[in-house]
């Protein structure tokens, strides 16, 4: 896949050297002289000195053979236009640009849902963009997505797909302990599949004959929707987040309540649930008048409070220290990390933080942070997904490395095309997760009889030494 | 020259008026009432005479008023059209003095229906549908109604509007306002003609059905009989104007979503939600405490929610005389004096929404109380409401409390007894009707000292005007260049 990347920012060239490891053809394009040597130090890819919004210089690096650009420079105006151009003359390439201007900002997805007739068919995306990156909200999606994953660190989710990995340890007395894997089906018909198995510090790929004891901890697969379930499995209760705050009423802020915060049972329903205890408690605090009183007005069912939440007295005073679920999003990401390492040595269960990059994503895990989201690398993790949209392959690796998550597609001259898994299975060394079928959006997960076929994408783990080989096996090529 | 204007838009009000003569001269002439046809004919005819002797001769000059004149045009249009209705009502005979048939004229404009005379069944039944007139006149607006039939007034009609309609937040249904106004006006007649038809199957003759069509939509009060709707003594009359009274009380703006099938528009108005609550729980509350004078629950359903949607939507017909009542369905009936029906109807009080919204507030200053840190907003119909409401309520309240207490040492002044002189003024404020005591229902105000008879003209106007529109003439900042 070529890619072209107009700036050479902390964005571009974070982006690049994850394309160019995933072994993309990239051109980095900036016209300061400065940025583009330093950025040449790094990358192995071409790198020129240019205006990025001229049609001449992205000819010159190749747009005409680009699946995608992507305009990552420091000004808004630059990365739409200099999409809108190429899209005139170039229609079918991939175009993203990032902004920062909320008054700009369209949100792409969900406006394509909501015009499915105009949108993206046979007339052009707004603007020639395809997707329109705003740092604000891709911190957002993070942070939410990571309140809905239940706020525990590792959990590892796929792009287009509602299924994840999450790390769960079989607790004594649990329906699991002593089970053989095979068996694992009569005990439950919720639907997952165990990735890998820690057992006395050892990780491995599970069999049918693998047996689980308690104090193992499962890699399992899943819908998001089944973690509680799963969890009851393992004889441990998740604690239901239910009361949750938000610090920060800015605009993370705001996206972010506006995604979580239910909407107000009327009449009988909120009796029920208020007598049930289990209506969520949602309080948004900040310090700025201006932004509580907007909050006030828009989450009416959200208790807004103006006041430092670094204040002690207030925290103890509002019941603060109680709650299930820190969020700190305020645009200090400093003062986010902090707080949220303090909210949690008052007694809060939980926390979530944004942070502006993942090197100070790893101290505010040290800091005792569950889940940190760095604002920088959500946005990288926003575009590289829209590209793998594309077709980049998509690697994650587990447990320190031991492990790899991989994506392929079946070609037609593979050796397992139109086999049974059941057949081309070799336990211990590699383990088909999921699967998606040529032609359908969605991922599915597999059992013993599911058929392969040349088209579909196949994501399997191995172990990491032999991912290449298992990746050749399964597509078919040399590579 | 604002005296022009004003001429001239006074005039075409009066015409306006002057042409619903058109009416009552009918029925004379269909009733054989020939007595009375001068006192029609007369005023109708000068009214007609003035509107093209003002504006032929300035037909070019345009238009042309501020803020602080709008409210002079609209108080002075009331008074003036008061004063006009007055001359029939005069001249028929039926009334002692002027000054009675002033306080029938100002009680029809302003919807309240208390009534001067002891015996309505001798006075001519011309004049007893001009009675019924005035109210219908007065319940949407004489000024909404010129801007529905002329839009000559342009953009300054909203204004003008304004001046006249009730409630804290006044809209526009539609993108402009002569088209709002019609909408309105459409509406309001078209209700009217189907409770009247709905009363002429139910047994009342068509003049009768028409009267109190006209009475029960405009929340008025006015009967054609002494006993009011009580003379019927027929369920399904009772009934059928029970339900229209409550009809009326609704913001007219909810049937125009209606008819456009906007049924999230209702179902998020809260005023509306609060309103037919409120209805619900008085006419329980009411009808439990009547049982046992009753007898039996029917029958105390019949005469108590006819009671509770008669006060609540400030229209003050009566089928029993709640004055022999138990206390504490008096005490049911006498909070209703307080509340009133919805902004943008056609009844007085203080409107339902503007109690919802102090309501709103003390429910926010508990949770400040709870959450010292806390920031909280006021959301009305699930939107969120303007920033200033509050002050704006609480101002309004302050000074429609202000007002009764001022009235109701006017009613002591007159001798009357406390009881009845602050139920009086509740009445007379809220455009209700009956108070209780000694004007209670079965009573009248014909009694009254000529001085308690003009306040409460004063009272009624500054009333169904939503007190600004009359009070701003008396605040010192108005005169000032």
């Amino acid at each position: 896949m070529r890619i072209v990347i107009v700036g050479a920012g902390f964005t571009g060239v974070q982006l690049a050297k994850l394309l160019i490891n995933e072994k993309n053809q990239v051109a980095v394009i900036d016209n300061d002289e400065n940025i583009i040597r330093h950025a040449s130090n790094q990358l192995d890819c071409i790198v020129m000195c240019a205006d990025g919004n001229s049609l001449d210089t992205l000819e010159e690096v190749g747009i005409a053979k680009a699946d995608a650009l992507v305009c990552v420079t420091s000004s808004d105006e630059i990365n739409m236009i200099t999409c809108s151009l190429v899209d005139a003359v170039y229609p079918d390439i991939l175009k993203i640009a990032r902004v920062r201007n909320y008054a700009y900002y369209v949100n792409t997805a969900s406006a394509e849902k909501k015009h499915s007739n105009n949108f993206g068919g046979k007339r052009r995306p707004l603007y020639g963009i395809n997707y329109m990156i705003h740092p604000d909200v891709e911190a957002a999606d993070a942070i939410v997505q990571a309140v809905e994953n239940g706020a525990v660190g590792n959990v590892l989710s796929f792009d287009n797909s509602e299924y994840v990995i999450a790390r769960f340890t079989v607790e004594e007395g649990s329906v699991l302990d002593e089970t053989a894997l095979k068996d694992i089906r009569s005990k439950t018909d919720v639907k997952f599949l165990v990735c890998y198995v820690e057992q006395n510090g050892d990780t491995s790929l599970p069999s049918g004959g693998t047996l689980i004891n308690a104090g193992n901890t499962l890699g399992v697969l899943l819908s998001k929707d089944d973690i509680s379930k799963v969890l009851d499995l393992c004889g441990s209760k998740q604690k239901e987040i239910r009361k949750i705050a938000l610090i920060g009423a800015g605009r993370i802020g705001t996206i972010i309540a506006e995604k979580l915060i239910q909407p107000q049972k009327n009449g009988l329903g909120r009796l029920l649930s208020f007598a049930s205890k289990r209506s969520q408690d949602f309080v948004i605090i900040d310090t700025d008048d201006e932004l509580t009183k907007a909050a006030a007005e828009k989450f009416p069912e959200a208790r807004i409070l103006r006041a430092d939440a670094s204040d002690e007295a207030f925290l103890r005073e509002e019941g603060i220290v109680d709650f299930d679920l820190a969020i700190c999003a305020t645009h200090n990401h400093e003062m986010n990390m902090v707080l949220a390492a303090y909210l949690e040595s008052l007694g809060v269960g939980q926390s979530i933080s944004l942070v502006s990059s993942a090197a100070f994503g790893e101290i505010a895990t040290k800091l005792g942070i569950d889940v940190p989201v760095p604002l920088r690398d959500a946005v990288v993790d926003s575009i590289m997904s829209h590209l793998r949209g594309k077709s980049v392959k998509e690697i994650h690796t587990v447990t320190n490395g031991e492990l790899e998550v991989v994506e392929c597609e079946i070609t037609s001259n593979s050796k397992v095309n139109g086999k049974a898994l059941r057949e081309i299975s070799n336990p211990g060394t590699f383990l088909v997760l999921m699967i998606k079928k040529s032609g359908i959006d969605t991922y599915q997960i597999v059992d013993g009889n599911t058929k392969i076929y040349a088209g579909d994408h196949v994501v399997l783990i191995t172990e990491a030494a032999n991912s290449k080989k298992i990746l050749s096996h399964f597509s078919g090529s040399n590579e | 020259m604002f005296i022009i204007t004003l001429l001239k838009i006074t005039s075409i009000l009066l015409a306006i008026v002057g042409a619903t003569f058109a009416i009552p001269i009918a029925v004379a002439v269909y009733c054989g009432e020939f007595a009375v046809l001068p006192s029609f004919i007369i005023p109708m005819a000068v009214s007609f005479v003035m509107v093209i002797a003002v504006n032929l001769p300035t037909k070019k000059i345009k238009y042309n008023m501020n803020t602080r004149q709008t409210f002079l045009i609209v108080a002075l249009v009331w008074i003036i059209a008061s004063l006009m209705g007055s001359i029939p009502m005069y001249y028929c005979g039926a009334f002692d003095s002027y000054i009675d048939a002033l306080f029938e004229s100002v009680s029809g404009f302003t919807t309240t229906g208390s009534t001067v005379l002891s015996n309505v069944d001798v006075v001519p039944r011309s004049v007893n549908m001009w009675r019924c007139i005035t109210h219908w006149l007065g319940g949407m607006g004489i000024v909404t109604l010129t801007v529905a039939l002329l839009p000559l007034l342009g953009v300054g009609g909203f204004q003008l509007i304004k001046a006249e309609t009730t409630g804290p937040e006044k809209g526009k249904v539609t993108a402009r306002i002569t088209t709002t106004a019609k909408v309105l006006w459409i509406i309001y007649t078209g209700l009217t003609l189907i409770e009247t038809v709905a009363l002429k199957i139910a047994g009342m003759d068509f003049i009768d059905a028409l009267s109190h069509g006209f009475a029960t939509l405009g929340t008025g009060g006015f009967s054609t009989r002494s006993a009011s709707i009580g003379a019927y003594n027929s369920v399904a009359i009772d009934v059928i104007i029970t339900v229209f009274m409550f009809l009326a009380g609704i913001n007219f703006s909810l049937y125009f979503y209606l008819i456009n099938r906007d049924i999230k528009e209702i179902k998020d108005n809260s005023e509306f939600k609060f309103y037919v609550g409120i209805v619900v729980f008085f006419i329980l509350a009411v009808t439990i405490s009547l049982v046992k004078t009753y007898g039996s629950f029917a029958t105390a359903l019949r005469y108590g929610s006819f009671q509770v949607v008669s006060l609540i939507s400030t229209t003050g017909f009566a089928t029993a005389d709640f004055m022999d009542w138990p206390a504490t369905t008096q005490f049911w009936l006498f909070l209703l004096f307080f509340i009133g029906g919805s902004s943008g109807s056609t009844s007085g009080g203080v409107k339902v929404v503007r109690w919802v919204i102090l309501g709103k507030q003390v429910n926010n200053e508990t949770k400040k109380m709870l959450h010292p840190h806390g920031v909280f907003s006021i959301r009305l119909n699930n939107k969120v409401g303007r920033k200033d409401i509050v002050f704006n309520v609480a101002a309004f309240i302050s000074l429609y409390f202000i007002l009764v207490v001022i009235t109701t040492f006017v009613g002591c002044l007159g001798n009357l007894d406390l009881h009845s002189a602050f139920t009086g003024a509740l009445s007379m404020v809220g455009n209700v009707g009956p108070g209780f005591n000694l004007l209670g229902p079965s009573a009248n105000y014909g009694f009254l000292p000529v001085f308690v008879k003009l306040w409460y003209c004063f009272a009624m106007l500054a009333g169904r005007l939503e007190l600004y529109t009359m009070i701003i003439f008396f605040m010192p900042s108005y005169w000032k260049k």
